[in-house]
C-alpha cells in the first residue's frame, strides 16, 4: 500500500486488490489474483478479473491477502482495564450464583474499545466475545473490529452466538468446588429448560414446579435446547470432556468445546462426536490440575483425529497474539492451510457466519494484505477491510508511540 | 559462632566489674560478618564435568552485533574456547559433535523477570510461594527458599533457549526480598542452581499492587503516597543500621588493635571490653547492602512518572537502580533512562490488565533502543519464557514499522547480552565470546522466526535440552503421567 491508498480509509464503494497471492480458505490459493470488492462484498475472485473502471485498485505486489481473522475466544468489547471493575464487565460480581444464562455479551460489547484497534492492526477483523464469570456465564456475542468512524460501528455486534457453560476448575468454584455438584446444576438447568419449553404457559400460570432460574435464564437455555443455539464448554480434562460429549448427546444438544487442555487424549471421541473445539496452541502447561497433561500439539493431535479445530489466544488485550499462536500450532506440526482455516472459515462457520472467513465471490469483504507470511512477527497488517471498507492499521499505542518518538526527537527513517 | 562470642564477652565484662584484668588471651569472636552474605556459600554439589562439545555449521549469533556463517564453537570446561570460521576452531577428538549446517546457534537467552519455582505449575494456592504478604516490606525473605526445581514450567522454558533467570518475589510488596539468579539445570535445589557469584538482587515495587493490597486491608500503603513512605523509612531505618554496623567495625578495629598492642607489650594499656555488637536485623542488613551497592535494585515500576520518583528517592537514600521491570511507559522517558544508565525489562506487547499498564506501545523497547537506553525483554511468565525470542521479534517488528532502523542483532541483545548487564553478570553470559559460560542455543533457523525451536540448549556446556529426546523429563511432576507415555 502507498501513501496514497491511506487516503482512501474510511471510504467504500469499489476496490480491486490486485497481484495477490489469494489464501482463499474455502479453495486453493491463488498466484498473482485479482479480488474484486463492491460495497459490502466480494465480488469477484481469480487471475482474469476485470476490474471496472471507477474502482480503486490497491497493488497487493504478490504479497499474501487472507480473510480477516477471526478470534473465537475472547473478553475483548467486555473489558477496558482488567482490574477495574466498572470498565470490565466480564468480571460480573453477583455473588455466587452459578447460572447466569442471562447475561449477553451483546448487551455490553463496546465496539469502541481502545482493544479493538490493537486487535485489529494484527489482522483481527471478527471476535467471539465468551462471557466466563459463572458456572453457566452466559450468552456470547459475534463483533466485527471496524474504526470508531464506520458507518458500521453501531452495528457490529451481534448475538448471541452461543450459551456458554464453564466446566473448570474454576467454574466448579460457583458450584460447591466440585465437579459433581456443577454437573447437578447443569443437568438440572437444562432439564429444567426442556420442560420450559414444552410448558410454557403452565409456566406462565405458575402451575409448574419452582425451578430456581430466572425466566430470562430458561429463555436463554431454551435456545439452546431448540437446537437454535450450540452450547459452548469451556472444559479441560479429559474425563470432563468425555463426560461433557454424553451428556450433550443424550440431551441432543449442539457443542462447541473451548480449551481442552486434554483433548488430545480423547480426540477420537471427540471427532465420533463431530464436536468443534477451540485450543490455544500456547496453553502447554499443566496450569492445574485439570490440565496436568497439556502438550505443545494438542491442536495438531486433533487435527489429525478428524476434529474441527479453532485456534485461540483466549485473551482481551492480547487478542492479537491470534498470528502467533496459529505460527506455534504450524511448528508443532499443524498443516500450514489448517491453522489459517482454523482462524477463518472453521470459526466462522461454527459461528453461523459462512459469509465471512472466506475469500470468494458472496463472502463478506474482511480482508488483510500481508507483507509477509502472516504467523511470523517480521510481518504485518498492511492494509484491513471489514465489510468491504478500509479501516485505519493504527491505534491508541501507535498514537501513543508517535508522539513520544517526536517528543524524544526520534526519527522515523523510513 | 556468635553464641560462643557473646559468652566470651560476657564472661569478661563480669570479670571487669571485679578487678582489671590482663587482655583475653584469645581475641573474642566478632559476629561472623556486619551482614549475612548468602551468595558466599559453597555450592552444595558442584556440577559433573561435561564433554568438550564442537558445534559445527550454521550461522553464529556472537550477540555483540555480529554474525558468523558457516561458524564453529567449541565448548568445554563448561566454558567457551573458541568462536570461529568452521576449520578455524580446533576440533577435539574426544567431542560431541553438533551438526549445525543449516541452523543458528546463539547465545542461552536470559530472563530478568520469572515467578517459575516460586509460583509453580500447577497454580493451586498450596503452590503460591512468591508473595510474603504479611508486611508492606520483607527485605529479609528470599525468593529462592521459596524455589520449587520441580516446576514443569522450567524445562518447558529450556526448551525455548533460555539457560539464566532471575527469580523474584511478587510484587504485593513495596519491598518484596530477595530476588536470586540461577542457571537452568535438572537439579535438586535453588541453592544447587545458583548461577556462581551473581549478585543477589532486590525487588521492590510500584505503584497498584501494594497499594491495593495493604489498602484493601485498612493498612499503609493505601496509596502511591503511602508506598513511597514505606521505602523512605525502611532505607532510612538501613541507613541508621549501617551506620551501627560501621560504628561497631570501627570500635572493633580499635579494640583489636589495643589488643594486639596488649598482647605485644605487657606495659601497653589494657584494651577496654570488646564493644557489643548491633543486634543483627535481617531485613536491614539486606537494605545496607542495597545501599552499600552490594545487592541490585530491580523495581516492579509500570509508569513513567513513578519511575522518576523512584530515581528521585534512590538519590535522596543513596542506592543505585539497576532496572525498572515491567516499565510499560519506559519509552516516554527513555531519554532519562539512557541519561541514567538504567534498565528497562519491558513485555512486547503486553498491557491493559490495570491502568498503569494502559499505556504501552508493542515499539516500547525498540524506542528505548534507538535513544541508546538498555531495554532486555522479560517475561513475568511460565508461557512467554517459551518464546523470548518471539516477544523479541514482535518488539523489534513495531520498531521497525514506527521506521526505527533496528536490526535482528538488535532484538537479539534485547534477551542476552542487556538482561545480562541488568543482573550484573555480563561480563560471564550474553555473548558467545571465548571465556564466557558454555550458554548455548542451537536453533532450527532463524530465532526470531515463529517456526524456529531449539534443537539443542547446552548450560555450563551440558547438554540439558535436545529436541529429539524429550522424554528425558526434568519434572517429577510429570513423571509417570499419561503425558510422557501416550505417543499419538
Amino acid at each position: 500500500m502507498n501513501a496514497a491508498t491511506f487516503l482512501l480509509a474510511w471510504s467504500t464503494g469499489a476496490f480491486a486488490f490486485v497481484d495477490c497471492e489469494v489464501r482463499t480458505v474455502g479453495g486453493p490459493t491463488l498466484a498473482r489474483a485479482t479480488v474484486l470488492v463492491e460495497g459490502s462484498r466480494i465480488r469477484r475472485v481469480g487471475p482474469d478479473a476485470t476490474v471496472p473502471a471507477g474502482t480503486q485498485k490497491i497493488s497487493c505486489d504478490g504479497r499474501v491477502l487472507t480473510p480477516g481473522l477471526i478470534e473465537p475466544d475472547t473478553d475483548l468489547g467486555l473489558v477496558e482495564i482488567g482490574l477495574e471493575p466498572l470498565s470490565n464487565d466480564a468480571d460480573v460480581q453477583v455473588g455466587d450464583d452459578p447460572v447466569r444464562a442471562s447475561l449477553r455479551a451483546r448487551d455490553a460489547a463496546d465496539p469502541r474499545s481502545t482493544l479493538v484497534g490493537v486487535a485489529r492492526r494484527q489482522g483481527v477483523t471478527s471476535v467471539v466475545i465468551v462471557p466466563r464469570a459463572g458456572l453457566v456465564t452466559g450468552q456470547a456475542a459475534w463483533m466485527d473490529l471496524v474504526g470508531v468512524r464506520s458507518i458500521h460501528v453501531d452495528d457490529a455486534v451481534s448475538g448471541p452466538a452461543g450459551l456458554v457453560v464453564n466446566h473448570t476448575e474454576d467454574g466448579a468454584q460457583f458450584a460447591g468446588m466440585s465437579r459433581l455438584v456443577a454437573f447437578a446444576h447443569l443437568r438440572e438447568f437444562l432439564d429444567d429448560a426442556k420442560t420450559f419449553v414444552s410448558n410454557r404457559s403452565a409456566y406462565v400460570r405458575r402451575s409448574l414446579y419452582a425451578m430456581p432460574w430466572s425466566r430470562l435464564d430458561l429463555e436463554a437455555a431454551a435456545e439452546v435446547v431448540r437446537r437454535r443455539q450450540p452450547l459452548l464448554v469451556r472444559v479441560h480434562r479429559a474425563a470432563d470432556i468425555v463426560a461433557v460429549l454424553d451428556w450433550a448427546r443424550s440431551s441432543r444438544l449442539d457443542l462447541v468445546l473451548l480449551g481442552v487442555s486434554e483433548g488430545w487424549m480423547v480426540a477420537d471421541q471427540i471427532a465420533e462426536a463431530g464436536v468443534p473445539v477451540v485450543v490455544n496452541p500456547f496453553a502447554n502447561l499443566p496450569f492445574h490440575f485439570e490440565a496436568r497433561h497439556a502438550r505443545s500439539d494438542n491442536a495438531t493431535i486433533l487435527d489429525r483425529a478428524g476434529v474441527q479445530v479453532m485456534l485461540s489466544s483466549s485473551a482481551s488485550h492480547r487478542a492479537g497474539t491470534l498470528r502467533f499462536r496459529a505460527g506455534t500450532a504450524v511448528r508443532e506440526g499443524l498443516d500450514p492451510d489448517r491453522a489459517l482455516a482454523a482462524i477463518t472459515r472453521i470459526p466462522a462457520q461454527v459461528f453461523g457466519r459462512p459469509d465471512l472467513g472466506v475469500i470468494e465471490a458472496g463472502a463478506t469483504a474482511n480482508l488483510v494484505l500481508w507483507t509477509g507470511d502472516p504467523f511470523e512477527p517480521a510481518s504485518h497488517a498492511d492494509v484491513v477491510m471489514v465489510r468491504g471498507e478500509m479501516q485505519p492499521v493504527k491505534s491508541r499505542q501507535t498514537a501513543l508511540a508517535e508522539h513520544h518518538m517526536r517528543r524524544l526527537g526520534l526519527e522515523d527513517s523510513r | 559462632m556468635v553464641t560462643r562470642g557473646l559468652g566470651f564477652f560476657l564472661i569478661g565484662a563480669a570479670a571487669c566489674a571485679a578487678s582489671p584484668e590482663p587482655a583475653p588471651e584469645e581475641l573474642p569472636d566478632r559476629i561472623p560478618t556486619p551482614y549475612a552474605r548468602p551468595a558466599e556459600e559453597a555450592v552444595l554439589e558442584p556440577l559433573p564435568a561435561a564433554r568438550p562439545v564442537l558445534i559445527e555449521g550454521g550461522t553464529i549469533w556472537v550477540g555483540d552485533g555480529t554474525r558468523i556463517e558457516d561458524g564453529a564453537v567449541l565448548l568445554a570446561d563448561g566454558r567457551v574456547q573458541a568462536v570461529g570460521r568452521r576449520g578455524q576452531v580446533s576440533e577435539p577428538d574426544e567431542a560431541f559433535r553438533v551438526d549445525a549446517q543449516g541452523r543458528h546457534v546463539t547465545p542461552g537467552l536470559v530472563d530478568t523477570h520469572s515467578h517459575m519455582g516460586v509460583y509453580p505449575q500447577p497454580g493451586v494456592a498450596a503452590h503460591a510461594d512468591g508473595n510474603e504478604m504479611t508486611d508492606p516490606t520483607t527485605p529479609y525473605v528470599f525468593s529462592e527458599h521459596a524455589f520449587w526445581p520441580q516446576d514443569p514450567a522450567i524445562e518447558a522454558a529450556v526448551a525455548g533457549g533460555v539457560t539464566t533467570i532471575q527469580v523474584l518475589p511478587g510484587s504485593g510488596n513495596v519491598i518484596g526480598g530477595r530476588s536470586v539468579t540461577l542457571k537452568l539445570h535438572p537439579r535438586r535445589s535453588a541453592r544447587v542452581m545458583r548461577f556462581p557469584g551473581a549478585p543477589f538482587g532486590l525487588k521492590m515495587a510500584c505503584g497498584e499492587n501494594p497499594k491495593r493490597v495493604y489498602g484493601s486491608r485498612g493498612q499503609q500503603p493505601m496509596s502511591r503516597m503511602g508506598n513511597i513512605y514505606k521505602l523512605r523509612e525502611a532505607f532510612l531505618r538501613a541507613r541508621e543500621y549501617r551506620h551501627r554496623i560501621r560504628q561497631y567495625s570501627k570500635e572493633r578495629a580499635e579494640y583489636e588493635e589495643a589488643w594486639e598492642k596488649a598482647q605485644a607489650d605487657p606495659t601497653a594499656p589494657k584494651p577496654k571490653d570488646p564493644p557489643n555488637p548491633p543486634k543483627r536485623d535481617l531485613g536491614l542488613e539486606t537494605l545496607a547492602d542495597v545501599l552499600d551497592g552490594e545487592i541490585r535494585v530491580h523495581i516492579h515500576c509500570y509508569r513513567a512518572d513513578e519511575m522518576v520518583q523512584m530515581l528521585a528517592l534512590a538519590d535522596e537514600l543513596g542506592f543505585e537502580i539497576s532496572t525498572f521491570h515491567h516499565a510499560v511507559e519506559a519509552y516516554k522517558i527513555a531519554d532519562v533512562l539512557a541519561d541514567r544508565d538504567v534498565h528497562a525489562a519491558v513485555w512486547a506487547d503486553w498491557w491493559g490488565f490495570k491502568v498503569e499498564a494502559y499505556d504501552t506501545t508493542p515499539a516500547n523497547a525498540a524506542i528505548l533502543a534507538a535513544a541508546g537506553a538498555t531495554p532486555n525483554v522479560h517475561s513475568d511468565s511460565p508461557i512467554g519464557i517459551q518464546r523470548l525470542s518471539h516477544e523479541a521479534a514482535k518488539a523489534l517488528a513495531a520498531g521497525r514499522r514506527m521506521g526505527l532502523d533496528l536490526d535482528e542483532d538488535d532484538a537479539l541483545r534485547w534477551i542476552t547480552l542487556n538482561p545480562a548487564k541488568a543482573l550484573g553478570i555480563d561480563d560471564r553470559v550474553g555473548t558467545l565470546e571465548r571465556g564466557k559460560m558454555a550458554d548455548v542455543v542451537v536453533w532450527t533457523g532463524s530465532p526470531f522466526s515463529i517456526y524456529s525451536e531449539p534443537t539443542h540448549v547446552f548450560v555450563d556446556g551440558h547438554l540439558e535440552y535436545e529436541r529429539d529426546r524429550p522424554s528425558r523429563r526434568w519434572s517429577d511432576f510429570l513423571r509417570g503421567t499419561a503425558v510422557e507415555e501416550v505417543k499419538p
